[in-house]
């Protein structure tokens, strides 16, 4: 799988590009902001177009949101391109800001996430098949909300890990393979968290995704 | 007539037909009023003429003088307010009471004049007129002038019965008087019903407690009028008051002078007396009615009611000192009486006079602070002002004390003089203007006196006179006395917009501060120990993928204390400066608060535009302490967030429903919140009644 990664600091974005290349992925550019970035996407031919960019939210020149506007642009110009934003701090107003489109190819982690390295390389190539990747810990965030009626309350233990996973963008197999279930059981426990929480169950995990983020915000 | 003024309504606008019309009647009031005062002063001439006949002058000539001086003063006054105001009945009721009160004298000299003369049926004539006219005039005359004064009309409908009941009380009155027997006259009423005297005396005799309990209501009526009255309906009432008080206290010092046998005291304050009571009342309304600002007259008038309170409160003294020692030494001639009553009367008159000046200064500028008590207490009445509302209470009070229409209170900065304060304060205040050198320059106001502090110009006082009441020598040293007080306080507002500003620079650059320290952390520390982190974990792999399970043991551990520290600085980072104020804004920076409240918060509304950062920065540090607050203190179930956009003010609230009773100065961090939000010129404000919950209120300008 291609990718291209953005981050101003320079060591970290190599050790990036390293921990991608040991994983079998292809790196097909590196920038130092996002004009750079954005000059890969464009300028690329076909054959080294990334598939996917991995891309820091603070760069030059102002260090606030660059890469995250970046990425919205990338989305909006190159839909087949999926952007996984990495950032300092976990705010779900930028989660929700770029997954919230709803068409999938997007992710956001806290930058720590890539020393999972597996984790971390999962989450790329789910960003870059079209999937999703949410921060474990705007999912909990989300979770641990307390609200004034809360049905995440009649969650079971179980039902709750399955429903982080689920919203972290995770596939059944993945779920299943993290909690040592079989992927029956995690259709099941799929079924009744929907339930209890009043959704509709959704084929697709992109939507599913959404609808589930959507109720952990509204709520 | 008539058909001319129709002729202009079919032609013209209407405006312009009842502005003729109005200006008709207004010409002919105006030729009648001058009739009725050429008459009434035609009368007194001719009064005074027939007082030069040997005796017609009567018993009391002091009285004849003075009651023919006052017949002129009401015919002159009636006749200028019946002119200038003719639908208010107050001028022409003071023409009925001095067309009364002349032919009244006037028939009383011609009886003597005729009897001189021999000419029997002339003086009989006379005196009848003499005996009912001023029943039929002046009593009610009075009467109803104290009803209808200021505005011509009863004070309201209720009051109809009685204004009735003393136009009756006249028709009956001198009615009665006309078949009345004259009594000790040397020939009887030619009128007069012997046989129905002992009823016409009772007819008579009601009649006149009748009008004396009209006289009362009259006077209940004027204060009641008072009570009600706004601040300038006031103003004519004033002038009511001050002959009442004047009259009162020169009768009480006439009475007890009488009493104590002192006539050469009595009789002078006997006659002062009267010529106040009949006086006061064309006097009063001149100057009521008619507007003109005379020189000094509420000064002469303020120490006239001083030195006549004090003259009666002295002759009171005397009267009962006198009294009492009378009683006990039982008629010994003794000095004791004397001296008692004079050392009583040195050691009470500081505080009479200080009272006698109150009740003075109430009656004659209500209101409006005396020019006396306002010098005296102008720094000390700002005093009480807590900060932001002294300059709109120095404002006020100059107003109040010198009766200006407009006020506005200057300061200056650098070059310019800005307009900070105004009377009266609903006003706009006036754009800032240049200096010119070190000269006052145009301020766009009738008068503008300077405040120096030695030689530096601080500010300004502009004032703007009504037109009626136009500034006096008096009100204008009146302002630079107060501008030299005003110095003082227009310095320690200067000093405290200083210790503002600098406050503001101070949170300015700390804010400033914060966001860079927290950047070098993003940018550095932070920065490098992620990619330790990274590195760390490619070396694990490394270590496993060899077998070293024992390396790779220890690297997973120093890769978990590396998380760690990394999650602290994250959390210690958010807390200098959150990165997501900078990046969205006031709104994604409180729903992020909202997110992480450790009591569930709900954001009501957030305003989505940016502003300075100043602000957003004490916006958020609020509202993230305040939310501190409620989890520690409040046992809050839940809270609430809003924050509104009101364009020159940033409006933030947080309210729990937890157990209230939190205090701005009660040691809960609240304080220092409050400080916090002053220091860029906002106010916090607190409600928290047991039991209630906690609302916090923070109110940021941000322009």
């Amino acid at each position: 799988m291609r990718v291209a990664v953005a981050d101003d600091a320079v060591l970290f974005r190599e050790g990036l590009a390293r921990v991608l290349s040991d994983g079998g992925f292809d790196i097909v550019g590196q920038a130092a902001d996002a004009e750079e970035l954005l000059a890969i996407v464009r300028e690329a031919p076909s054959s080294r177009t990334p598939q996917v960019a991995v891309i820091d939210i603070r760069m030059p020149p102002s260090h606030t949101t660059e890469g995250l506007i970046a990425a919205k642009t990338i989305r909006a110009e190159q839909p087949r391109i999926g952007v996984l934003v990495l950032s300092q701090y976990i705010e779900t107003e930028h989660a929700m800001d770029l997954v919230g489109d709803g068409a999938g190819g997007t992710g956001y982690l806290l930058k720590d996430r890539v020393s999972d390295l597996d984790g971390f390389r999962d989450a790329v190539r789910r960003v870059g098949g079209g999937g999703s990747a949410v921060d474990p810990e705007v999912i909990a965030q989300l979770v641990g909300r307390r609200r004034s009626s809360d049905p995440i309350a009649d969650l079971t233990d179980r039902e709750r890990d399955v429903l982080s996973l689920m919203a972290e963008g995770r596939s059944n197999r993945a779920i299943g393979a993290t909690l040592s279930l079989s992927e029956k059981t995690v259709e099941a426990h799929v079924r009744a968290i929907f339930t209890k929480l009043g959704l509709l169950p959704a084929p697709d995990e992109n939507r599913r995704v959404l609808a589930v983020l959507a109720f952990l915000r509204s709520a | 007539m008539t058909g001319g003024l129709e002729g202009v309504s079919m032609s013209g606008r209407r405006g312009g037909f009842a502005a003729r019309e109005g200006e008709n009647v207004r010409h002919r009031a105006g030729a009648t009023a001058f009739a009725g005062t050429l008459l009434i002063l035609l009368l007194a001439g001719a009064t005074a003429a027939l007082f030069t006949i040997d005796g017609a002058i009567g018993a009391d000539p002091i009285s004849n003088i003075l009651a023919l001086v006052a017949v002129s003063c009401y015919a002159v006054v009636g006749g200028l307010i019946a002119a200038r105001l003719p639908g208010n009945a107050c001028g022409w009721l003071l023409l009925l009471v001095g067309l009364g009160l002349v032919v009244t004298i006037g028939a009383d000299a011609g009886s003597t004049a005729a009897l001189r003369d021999g000419r029997l049926a002339l003086a009989q004539w006379a005196l009848w007129v003499n005996s009912w006219l001023l029943v039929a005039t002046v009593w009610p005359g009075i009467v109803l002038y104290l009803l209808v004064f200021p505005t011509g009309d009863l004070p309201s409908r209720r009051w109809r019965p009685v204004g009735f009941a003393v136009l009756a009380l006249a028709v009956v009155g001198s009615g009665a008087r006309m078949v009345q027997t004259f009594d000790g006259e040397p020939f009887t009423n030619p009128l007069a019903v012997p046989d129905a005297a002992p009823v016409v005396e009772t007819i008579f005799a009601v009649v006149s407690m009748a009008f004396a309990a009209a006289l009362v209501l009259a006077v209940v009526s004027v204060v009641l009028r008072f009570r009600r009255a706004s601040r300038d309906e006031r103003q004519p009432l004033r002038w009511l008051l001050v002959v009442a008080i004047l009259s009162a206290s020169l009768l009480v010092v006439a009475i007890g002078a009488g009493a104590l046998g002192l006539n050469r005291i009595g009789d002078p304050f006997g006659v002062a007396f009267l010529l106040s009571l009949v006086l006061g009342l064309p006097v009063s309304a001149a100057i009521a009615l008619l507007g003109h600002h005379v020189r000094g007259i509420e000064f002469l008038a303020s120490r006239s009611i001083v030195y006549s309170v004090l003259a009666a409160f002295v002759t009171v003294i005397y009267a009962v000192v006198v009294g009492v020692a009378g009683v006990v030494l039982a008629g010994g001639e003794s000095v004791f009486p004397a001296v008692a009553a004079t050392a009583i009367a040195a050691i009470v008159f500081q505080p009479t006079r200080r009272r006698a000046h109150q009740l003075a200064d109430r009656v004659v500028y209500g209101d409006r602070t005396s020019p006396y008590e306002l010098v005296a207490t102008f720094t000390e009445r700002l005093d009480e002002a807590s900060l932001p509302e002294i300059l709109p209470r120095m404002a006020n009070l100059v107003a109040e004390g010198t009766g200006a229409q407009r006020v506005g209170i200057w300061l200056r900065s650098g070059g310019e003089l800005h307009a900070v304060a105004g009377w009266p304060p609903e006003a706009a205040l006036p754009p800032p203007a240049q200096l010119v050198g070190g000269d006052l320059p145009d301020l766009g106001a009738g008068q503008a006196f300077p405040v120096r502090d030695r030689e530096a110009l601080l500010g300004a006082i502009s004032v703007d006179m009504p037109p009626q009441e136009p500034m006096t020598s008096a009100t204008e040293r009146l302002l630079a006395d107060l501008c030299g007080q005003a110095a003082l306080v227009l310095r320690n507002i200067a000093l405290v917009e200083e210790v503002q500003r600098s406050r503001q620079r101070l949170v300015a650059s700390q804010d400033e501060e914060r966001r860079r320290l927290e950047r070098d952390l993003h940018d550095g520390a932070q920065q490098r120990l992620v990619t330790l982190s990274l590195d760390l974990r490619m070396a694990r792999e490394q270590a496993d993928a060899r077998g070293d399970v024992e390396l790779t043991a220890r690297l997973d551990a120093a890769h978990q204390e590396l998380a760690r520290s990394l999650a602290e600085l994250r959390e210690l980072a958010r807390g200098i400066h959150p990165a997501i104020l900078t990046q969205t804004g006031l709104g994604g920076a409180l729903r992020s608060l909202a997110e992480r409240s450790a009591v569930p918060a709900q954001v009501r509304s957030v305003p989505e535009r940016r502003f300075p950062p100043e602000v957003e920065a004490t916006a958020y540090f609020f509202v993230s302490e305040a939310l501190a607050n409620v989890a520690k203190h409040a046992r809050a179930s839940s809270v609430w967030l809003t924050a509104q956009d009101e364009g020159e003010l940033l409006t933030i609230e947080v309210s729990d429903d937890g157990i209230g009773g939190a205090e701005l100065n009660g040691g809960s961090g609240l304080r220092g919140l409050a400080d916090r939000v002053e220091a860029v010129g906002g106010r916090l404000d607190v409600s928290s009644d047991p039991g209630a919950g906690t609302l916090l209120r923070a109110e940021i300008p941000c322009v």
